[in-house]
């Protein structure tokens, strides 16, 4: 027996989307269809994925629970073993392990307006919940999705996005960062942060979900501040250098909290004294 | 507590080396190390406590702590072959000793527990804690590094000891069980049964040892330690350091890791947050980029966020990072810093 709180599961890509030039999305099937059928997660969570002779990277899991079969994963082109994923063919097998860390508090979002806002590859980390929340639409008070990148060209999940901007019940309002329009963009041009002040969100009855870039959050973080926002109702998913997921390795360690096990969601309200740490 | 003559407690590891693997202080080139003794060899390796005028005047200490039988520093978790995961590491069966391992360390195994046992448990590390019978050893004479007392410990502890032994005069051992095993261990241990004689000279030598230990690590009140969190002390004190890792890697309480693949070979590595790789994320975010900010790393996850969530710190005193930092940062003189600066009315 291995130490089998390391040992991954066999999955194969079944279906790779290309998204950007340097973001891949991966549906993945267990080889062993009783694993498969067992596999459960709550938006939020995230996976340990590996390529054998390359290694292993964290990756949150984009598709929504309720997809059962196979798991989905986004994968951004930028060290290492994201660089081995992204050379894999489809059918091509790799390890995962996993679910872990916590999950989106969707009980206390029950009833409040929710506004995502996004950056770049951040949108992975909220694409579960976004599709659970709207299979749920009636649950929820008004939803706004705020999804920014730096150029046209980085915009991931396109037919996605597409089908949020047709419906009528979600404001999906696209923006990307002065310099990357191009000239049909039909979209906001400015950064995400600046774009959410504009928006004006009402303070008392929006609960706020954010993921991006650190930078990002960061700004973000800082106008929801002047727009007066209690810190309990902003949302942040952090990423951070993970190992074990199990809050042994020590690598996620930021104050007496482990982003993998104690995360990777956060209010703002439980992060706000180490945003100049980790932000 | 039972005197157990020298030979005799020989006899009885000599037998184990039988059926069990016996870790213990062997010299190499004049310093002493915990390692696995050869069974061919015996117990020739094996180095034995001295008490007594021949004794040297502070108790020789070995390099390394006993955690690397526990959370060994390479472990080869399995191979990733086409055909599947071959696994490489078995959980531990074989019946393992450990001898004269010291307060500090026994006490330190109980620290990683609270890692490694809690809420996901380590099935490598539960079973190498479950089939090894730690037989601790007394310290009568504390170095001048050591300052365990300071921090809940002592040269007498015997947290996270089986069995207890006590070097005494005439090449003898006053052994006192401390666990279940630690009782049946000594049931095979023939002697006297120690009397109000040995008693008292137990507490002599409990008192001259706790005495010896000079040092004593200030710890600042949690609130003042987050109060000199961003103060401009961090870069003073770790200008020197050159982030070799050492500290970490002798230290009995630190365990954070790497995973890595060496070929199809996944491993489990030691790793420390002194490297500069340590929170480097692929696309180069590190929220440690300052040397300065990886030292500090080490002394909050120690004695303030560890404390935090395990309630106990994260450190047994034993000076390890001290007696080996090769450029001679002491952990006492930094943590203590704080509280004179703060005594000092110094600004965070």
């Amino acid at each position: 027996m291995p130490t089998q709180i390391y040992t991954p599961y066999a999955a194969r890509i079944e279906e790779l989307r290309i998204e950007t030039r340097d973001v891949k999305t991966l549906r993945l099937v267990f080889q062993d269809q009783e694993v498969g059928k067992n596999f459960s997660f709550q938006p939020g969570q995230f996976l340990e994925l590996s390529v054998p002779g390359e290694g292993e990277a964290t990756f949150c899991l984009v598709s929504s629970p309720k997809e059962r079969g196979y798991v989905e994963c986004s994968v951004k082109r930028v060290g290492l073993v994201t660089e081995a994923i992204h050379r894999l063919d489809q059918n091509a097998l790799v390890g995962l392990r996993g679910p872990y860390g916590n999950s989106f508090p969707l009980k206390n979002m029950e009833g409040r307006d929710l506004i995502f806002v996004a950056g770049g590859i951040g949108l992975a980390a909220l694409r579960s919940l976004i599709r659970v929340v709207l299979s749920r639409r009636e649950d929820f008070g008004s939803i706004r999705i705020l999804y920014g990148a730096r150029s046209v060209a980085d915009l991931v999940y396109r037919e996605e996005l597409e089908q949020w901007q047709s419906r009528k019940d979600v404001d999906t309002v696209l923006t990307v960062d002065p310099g990357g329009e191009t000239a049909e963009w039909k979209g906001k041009i400015g950064f995400v942060p600046a774009m959410l002040e504009k928006l004006n969100p009402d303070r008392h009855s929006a609960t706020v979900i954010t993921c991006g870039p650190p930078i990002m959050i960061r700004y973000v973080l800082a106008a929801l501040d002047r727009m007066g926002f209690d810190p309990q109702s902003v949302i942040t998913t952090l990423e951070m250098k993970m190992k074990c997921g199990l809050g042994h390795c020590g690598r996620c360690n930021v104050g007496p909290l482990y982003v993998c096990k104690d995360g990777p969601v956060f209010t703002y309200a439980q992060i706000k004294e180490f945003v100049e740490q980790i932000l | 507590m039972r005197i157990v003559e020298q030979k005799v407690l020989a006899k009885l590891v000599q037998c184990c080396l039988a059926d069990s693997e016996i870790i213990a202080p062997v010299e190499s080139e004049g310093r002493l190390y915990f390692q696995l003794l050869d069974p061919e060899q015996g117990l020739v390796e094996l180095v034995w406590p001295e008490v007594g005028d021949s004794a040297p005047p502070e108790d020789p200490l070995t390099v390394n702590s006993i955690k690397e039988f526990f959370f060994p520093r390479r472990q080869e978790l399995y191979e990733q072959r086409p055909e599947g995961i071959i696994p490489r590491t078995a959980p531990i069966e074989q019946k393992r000793l450990l001898l004269f391992a010291r307060p500090c360390e026994t006490r330190a195994l109980t620290i990683l527990d609270r890692v490694f046992l809690g809420e996901t448990q380590d099935d490598f590390y539960k079973s190498a804690r479950q089939n090894t019978t730690v037989v601790g050893l007394h310290c009568l004479r504390p170095d001048r590094y050591c300052f365990c007392t300071s921090l809940g410990g002592g040269p007498f502890g015997t947290e996270g000891m089986d069995l207890s032994l006590t070097p005494i005069a005439g090449e003898r051992f006053l052994v006192t069980p401390v666990s279940e095993k630690g009782e049946a261990l000594l049931a095979s241990l023939s002697g006297q049964e120690a009397g109000e004689a040995e008693q008292k000279a137990l507490e002599i030598l409990r008192n001259n040892a706790e005495a010896a230990i000079r040092r004593r690590i200030q710890l600042p009140e949690p609130k003042t330690m987050a109060e000199y969190f961003t103060s401009e002390y961090w870069k003073e004190v770790s200008r020197a350091c050159i982030a070799c890792g050492i500290c970490s890697y002798l230290c009995p309480t630190c365990h954070c890791f790497d995973i890595v693949d060496e070929g199809y070979l996944r491993l489990r590595c030691w790793d420390t947050c002194s490297s500069d790789t340590f929170t480097r994320m692929a696309a180069g975010e590190d929220h440690r980029k300052q040397k300065h900010t990886r030292y500090r790393q080490r002394i909050y996850h120690k004695f303030s966020y560890f404390k935090e969530n395990f309630d106990t710190h994260s450190c047994v005193g034993c000076g390890r990072c001290t007696r080996h930092c090769p450029v001679k940062i002491d952990i006492v003189e930094i943590v203590n810093g704080i509280g004179g600066l703060a005594a000092g009315g110094g600004k965070p």
